[in-house]
């Protein structure tokens, strides 16, 4: 039976059905009540002032600026907040940041010799594994990191020191894929600070760079920062964990000395005759981590 | 035809009611003729609804007698709500359930053969007889008022929503629901 039919045949018997009863309702007496009963009670309705909104309706805007607030909160700790400070020194100096999800949200070059290396890298929310790449490729492409005995030093400035050492241990891997260089020549530290790469910015250097100095004047504190900094990057890393628990004091490679002229003693053997001994070797070879760790064995009986 | 369907009311469909609220202030001064309106406009959709309630025509006859009565007893009482149909309905929808709670009766055959030859002695088809008893006997009350209140006055689903008190989505599937059931069971009774 089609709708249109049951719907014929319920109103025809509705108007067989419906009785005409006006003339007795209209005429029976009734007494009027003085309030409602049960029966012709009105529900309730929320007596509101012109012009005034419910106490829901003028909360809703606050309620929906909260949660617009939390949700913009949320997107910017996960996108756009800066989680860890990745430093790549070779001779150009370069500062990567990242978000919590390991992507990169800025790259920056920390000296005029950078400039031209990061020139043309689209990085903005890509992995930092490709942006290292991109970068390390940049670099072999402009004449560095081509002498096998070049020196790099990756530098992981985070608050979570788990994520940093995380971060580490992937851009020292890229590294090591896709450079020549000798392994015992890639350098990395943690900063466990997330204040360092601000104060860097005021002495004109890389926080990797600084971080190194500060460490290496508390061993040698005969020597000022600005001179410290100077260094060659293997020689300043050497005086910068030359107090390192995993180094054997007949072992260590670089002592303060007393001579307060540095340059005699540091950039001199260094540059002319760099012992491989006294050099860090790969990222896997890494001691437990420490708060700033050294990132190589020193030990000659190493056969690994 | 096809621009006909789409941007208005089908001619053959009743149309909906609209009560205009200051019916109900007239009445309550007493006023017949605004009663007379009222009754004219709302008599068919407010027996219906009756009927779907109580589903025995003679009851659904007395308890909207007592309807009237009582609009006419609180109608001076009656605050402004836009919603005056939603007032007939919960005062008929009151009565019902008085009248269920003192006759403590249960209808297993909403039209026995008394009605149903009282309804033919009434000149009402004996098809027309089997859907309404298959009506008043196969669906649940929600069921049954709404495709009432929609088929026989006319009124619109977000009317049913608003009079009831009842969300529109619940009134949608009901009726799509009634509908079907009420299609399946007059085949089944037609069969037999």
């Amino acid at each position: 039976m089609e709708k249109k039919e049951l719907t014929q045949s319920i109103k025809n018997c509705a108007n067989k059905l419906t009785p005409d009863c006006y003339d007795f309702v209209a005429n029976a007496p009734v007494t009027k009540l003085n309030v409602h009963d049960q029966v012709t009670a009105q529900p309730e309705v929320e007596k509101m002032v012109p012009g005034q909104r419910s106490a829901a309706l003028r909360l809703a805007p606050v309620f929906a600026l909260l949660i617009l607030a939390l949700i913009s909160s949320v997107v910017y700790s996960q996108f756009f907040q800066i989680s860890s400070v990745v430093g790549i020194d070779v001779n150009p100096s370069i500062r990567i940041d990242v978000n919590r999800q390991n992507r990169v949200i800025a790259l920056k070059n920390l000296n005029a010799d950078a400039a031209p290396i990061i020139d043309g890298i689209g990085y903005n929310q890509v992995k930092l594994d490709h942006v290292v790449r991109a970068v390390v490729g940049s670099m072999y492409q402009h004449g560095y990191l081509q002498d096998p005995e070049s020196a790099i030093l990756v530098s992981v400035e985070s608050s979570d020191v788990s994520m940093a050492e995380e971060l580490e241990s992937k851009v020292v891997v890229e590294v090591n894929e896709f450079t020549i260089l000798d392994s015992t020549q890639v350098f990395s530290q943690i900063v466990p600070d997330m204040s360092m790469h601000k104060t860097s910015d005021e002495h004109d250097v890389s926080f990797g760079i600084l971080n190194l100095a500060t460490q290496a004047q508390e061993n040698c504190p005969q020597f000022t920062l600005d001179e410290l900094i100077e260094l060659p990057l293997s020689s300043l890393y050497q005086l910068a964990f030359s107090d390192t628990d995993t180094v054997d004091d007949s072992q260590k490679p670089l002592e303060c000395g007393t001579d307060s002229n540095i340059e005699s003693q540091y950039f001199l053997p260094l540059i002319t005759n760099p012992d491989p001994t006294l050099t860090p070797t790969s990222a896997d070879q890494l001691p437990a981590p420490t708060q700033v760790h050294f990132d190589g064995d020193l030990d000659d009986d190493s056969d690994d | 035809m096809l621009i006909f369907n789409v941007i208005g009311d089908n001619p053959q469909k009743p149309k909906s009611i609209e009560v205009n609220e200051t019916l109900i202030t007239r009445i309550g001064q007493d006023d017949k003729v605004a009663f007379r309106e009222l009754y004219e406009t709302t008599n068919q959709s407010l027996y219906a609804y009756i009927l779907s309630l109580v589903r025995d025509p003679n009851e659904a006859q007395d308890i909207l007698q007592e309807t009237y009565l009582k609009i006419r007893s609180a109608a001076h009482l009656y605050t402004p709500q836009g919603k005056p149909m939603a007032w007939i309905f919960t005062i008929a929808r009151n009565l019902a359930n008085m009248h269920f709670r003192y006759s403590n009766r249960i209808i297993e055959d909403p039209i026995d053969e008394i009605t149903s030859n009282e309804l033919e002695a009434r000149g009402v088809d004996r098809q027309d007889i089997i859907v309404l008893r298959t009506l008043l006997d196969g669906l649940d009350e929600e069921e049954r008022s709404i495709i009432l209140l929609h088929m026989v006055s006319g009124y619109k689903h977000y009317e049913i929503a608003r009079d009831l008190d009842k969300p529109l989505s619940t009134v949608l599937s009901r009726y799509n629901r009634g509908i079907k059931k009420l299609r399946r069971l007059v085949e089944q009774q037609m069969i037999a």
